[in-house]
C-alpha cells in the first residue's frame, strides 16, 4: 500500500507531459519537498497523519499544481495542441462540406480519419498518456495528422468555387505548418532531458531530417497531384512517388543507428548526401521555373 | 472532471462525424450525375437553327435555339459525342456512347426528324466514334471518325481514343466504307467539301518522322483526304508553319480555312486560342479574333457570311464555361448568341 504522500505526488506527476526521465526527476523532487514539509509539521507537534495532511494542504490541489508545473515546463504546449486540434476539426468539416455540396463528392473515409486524429490531438492536449513514449506518440500522431491534412490540402484544389478553394488552401497550409512547428518543438524540447548517448547530435539530426522530410513529402504530393491531373484519377503508377519517402525514412533510420553506435562521421555523411540531393533538386526546379 | 470532459469531447466529435457521414450518404452524387451545363458540341443548320448539347445533372440532351425542352435526352450513363444537321436542316444525327469508356465501347448513331421528332438508330459500332458529319450536299451519306482503341499509351497519361480512321455510312442501304488506314494517334475536326469529293481533317504532320523526337516536334496541320480511289492525303495548311492547328472549318467555296491556333500566352500562363483566316490561294493568314480566351469550334453559316464559335472563359480550370458567339466572316461585329440552357 503506497503512502498518502506518494499517491499525492503521483497524481501531480500524472498531469505532466514530460518523458519518463523528467517524470522520475520531478517525482523525487516533489516527494522530498513534501517529506521535509511533513517533518517540519511533526516537529511543530502534529501527529504523522496530521503533518501529512498539513503538508499536502500547504502544497495545494494536486490537479492545479500539476497544471502549473506542466505550464512551467512546457509553456503553451497544451494550448498549441488544442488550437491545432480545434482548427483541424473546423477545416475537416469545412472542406468535407465544400466537396459535398459544391462538387457532389463525399470523402467519408478521409473525414473519419481526420476527425479521429484531430480528436486524439484534442484529447491528448487535455490528458497526457503516461504509459507511452510521449515524444514518439506525439510526433507519430503529428506526422499522421500532416499526411491526412496534406490530402485535405489536395481536396481544396478540387473545389471549383475559387474563393472557397483559395481560402481553404491557405487554411490547410497554415494547419500543416503549425503541425510541423509542433514536431520541431517536441523534438528539440525533449532532447533537453534524454537518455540518448549523444543528445546534442541527435537533436540536430532530427532537425535536419524533419526539414528534409517536409521537402520530400511536399515533392511527393506535388508529383502525385500532377499525375492525378494527367491520368484523370488515382492509378497504381502513383506508387512510384512514395519511393523518395521510403528512401528518406531509410536514411533517417541509418543516421540514428550510426549515431547510437557513436559513428558520428558516418552519420553526418549519411545526412549530408540527401540534403545535397534536395538542394540540387530545388535549384533545378528554380532554374526551370525561371525559364533558364 | 477530466474524464467527464474527455467523454464529452469524444461524444461531440462522434456525433458530428456521424452527422456529416449521414449528409455525405444523402448528398453524394454518382460521377455519372455530376456533369451539368453547356458543352462545346453544337451545329448550325442551313436555316440558322442552332442545336447544342447540354447536360442536366448528368443527362445529355440536344436543345434547339431558345427552347428549354430538349429534342432528345439520354440516360445519365451516356454521353453525346457529336451532332450534325442534314443539308436541308430537317434531320439531325448524333453519336452517343457510354460515359465509362474503359468498360464499354459502343457508339450508336441516331437520326432525329426535327419535324416529327421521330428518332431512328442508324447503326452502332463496338468501338468509339469520335465525330460524325452529314455530307454537305448528299443527305444519304454520313462520314465519321472511328477510333480503333481507347487506352492510355503511357502509365502517366489518361485513356484516349487512338488508331483513328475515316469511314462513311450510306443511310439508304446501310453500307459502311473505310477511306483511310492510317491508324492515327489522333484525327479530329472532320469537314467535308461541297465542291469536290474530299474530306478535311486535322492530324499530326508526322509522316516522315523516324524518331520519337521527330514526332514530338511535328505540328498539327489540315489534311485533305481524297474520297475517290486511290485514296490519298495531303497537307493543305501552310506546310512549314510552326503553328499547331487545333480546330478548323472550311468556307462553302473551299477557298478559306477558319482555324483555331494559339495566339499568345496569358498572364496566368494559359495559352490564348484565337481564330485565324487562311486564304488558300494567296496563302495569307489573318487573325480574326482577339478575345484573349479559349476560342474554338468555328462553324460557318450556310451563306458563308458569318462564323459561329465557342469561347471558354474558364479554360485551364476544372469546370469549363462555354458561350456561343457569332461574327462576320471578316472578324467584325462579334456578338454573343443567347441560348436557353445555361
Amino acid at each position: 500500500m503506497k503512502d498518502r504522500l506518494t499517491q499525492f505526488v503521483e497524481k501531480i506527476v500524472h498531469q505532466i507531459e514530460g518523458n519518463q526521465q523528467e517524470k522520475n526527476d520531478l517525482f523525487e523532487e516533489l516527494l522530498t519537498h513534501l517529506e521535509l514539509s511533513k517533518e517540519h509539521f511533526m516537529k511543530d507537534g502534529f501527529t504523522e497523519q496530521e503533518a501529512e495532511t498539513k503538508a499536502m494542504e500547504q502544497f495545494g490541489n494536486e490537479a492545479e499544481v500539476g497544471e502549473q508545473i506542466q505550464q512551467a515546463m512546457f509553456p503553451f504546449r497544451k494550448e498549441m495542441m488544442r488550437l491545432l486540434a480545434i482548427t483541424s476539426i473546423i477545416f475537416s468539416i469545412a472542406i468535407y462540406l465544400a466537396q459535398l455540396f459544391i462538387e457532389g463528392d463525399a470523402y467519408i473515409l478521409w473525414l473519419i480519419l481526420s476527425m479521429v486524429v484531430s480528436t486524439f490531438l484534442l484529447v491528448f492536449s487535455i490528458q497526457s498518456i503516461a504509459f507511452l513514449n510521449r515524444r514518439l506518440w506525439m510526433n507519430g500522431l503529428l506526422i499522421i495528422h500532416i499526411l491526412i491534412y496534406s490530402f485535405g490540402a489536395l481536396l481544396t484544389t478540387g473545389v471549383t468555387e475559387v474563393i472557397v478553394s483559395r481560402t481553404l488552401s491557405i487554411f490547410a497550409g497554415l494547419i500543416i505548418l503549425f503541425a510541423i512547428i509542433l514536431i520541431y518543438r517536441t523534438t528539440i524540447h525533449d532532447y533537453k532531458a534524454s537518455d540518448h548517448p549523444l543528445p546534442k547530435h541527435a537533436k540536430w539530426f532530427h532537425i535536419i531530417n524533419i526539414t528534409a522530410g517536409v521537402v520530400v513529402v511536399f515533392v511527393m504530393l506535388f508529383f502525385m497531384w500532377g499525375m492525378a491531373i494527367m491520368i484523370g484519377g488515382m492509378s497504381p503508377a502513383m506508387a512510384i512517388t512514395f519511393v523518395p519517402v521510403l528512401v528518406w525514412i531509410g536514411i533517417y533510420l541509418l543516421q540514428m543507428n550510426l549515431l547510437r553506435k557513436r559513428i558520428i562521421k558516418g552519420a553526418y555523411i549519411a545526412a549530408v548526401i540527401p540534403i545535397f540531393i534536395i538542394i540540387l533538386f530545388l535549384l533545378y526546379i528554380v532554374l526551370i521555373a525561371s525559364g533558364m | 472532471m477530466k474524464k467527464k470532459t474527455l467523454l464529452t469531447i469524444a461524444i461531440i466529435s462522434g456525433v458530428m462525424t456521424l452527422t456529416l457521414v449521414g449528409l455525405g450518404v444523402v448528398f453524394d452524387k454518382e460521377d455519372l450525375e455530376k456533369q451539368h451545363g453547356r458543352t462545346d458540341i453544337y451545329d448550325v443548320s442551313v436555316d440558322g437553327t442552332i442545336a447544342y448539347v447540354f447536360y442536366k445533372e448528368g443527362h445529355p440532351g440536344i436543345y434547339l435555339n431558345n427552347l428549354s425542352e430538349p429534342v432528345v435526352q439520354l440516360e445519365a450513363n451516356l454521353e453525346i459525342v457529336d451532332i450534325s444537321f442534314s443539308p436541308n436542316g430537317k434531320n439531325l444525327i448524333y453519336s452517343s456512347n457510354d460515359k465509362n469508356k474503359r468498360e464499354m465501347l459502343n457508339s450508336q448513331i441516331f437520326m432525329i426528324n426535327l419535324d416529327t421528332k421521330a428518332e431512328k438508330e442508324l447503326f452502332q459500332e463496338e468501338t468509339l466514334i469520335t465525330e460524325v458529319k452529314y455530307h454537305p450536299t448528299n443527305s444519304d451519306y454520313i462520314y465519321y471518325l472511328k477510333a480503333g482503341t481507347f487506352q492510355n499509351y503511357s502509365p502517366i497519361a489518361s485513356a484516349r481514343p487512338h488508331d483513328i480512321d475515316l469511314f462513311s455510312f450510306q443511310i439508304s442501304n446501310g453500307e459502311t466504307k473505310q477511306y483511310t488506314d492510317l491508324k492515327k494517334y489522333m484525327i479530329h475536326s472532320l469537314q467535308l467539301s461541297k465542291r469536290e469529293n474530299a474530306a478535311y481533317v486535322v492530324m499530326d504532320d508526322d509522316a516522315h518522322a523516324e524518331t520519337a523526337e521527330d514526332i514530338f516536334v511535328s505540328h498539327q496541320r489540315i489534311f485533305k483526304i481524297v474520297l475517290d480511289e486511290p485514296y490519298g492525303t495531303e497537307v493543305v495548311s501552310p506546310k512549314d508553319s510552326e503553328t499547331d492547328i487545333w480546330d478548323f472549318t472550311i468556307t462553302p467555296d473551299d477557298d478559306y480555312f477558319i482555324y483555331q491556333a494559339v495566339a499568345n500566352t496569358g498572364e496566368n500562363g494559359n495559352y490564348q486560342y484565337e481564330l485565324f483566316n487562311y486564304n488558300r490561294q494567296s496563302k495569307e493568314v489573318k487573325q480574326l479574333t482577339n478575345l484573349k480566351e479559349h476560342t474554338s469550334h468555328p462553324v460557318i453559316s450556310a451563306d458563308g457570311q458569318s462564323v459561329y464559335f465557342i469561347v471558354d472563359t474558364q479554360f485551364g480550370k476544372s469546370k469549363p464555361d462555354y458561350e456561343l458567339y457569332k461574327m462576320n466572316i471578316d472578324g467584325s461585329s462579334i456578338v454573343e448568341v443567347p441560348l436557353a440552357m445555361n
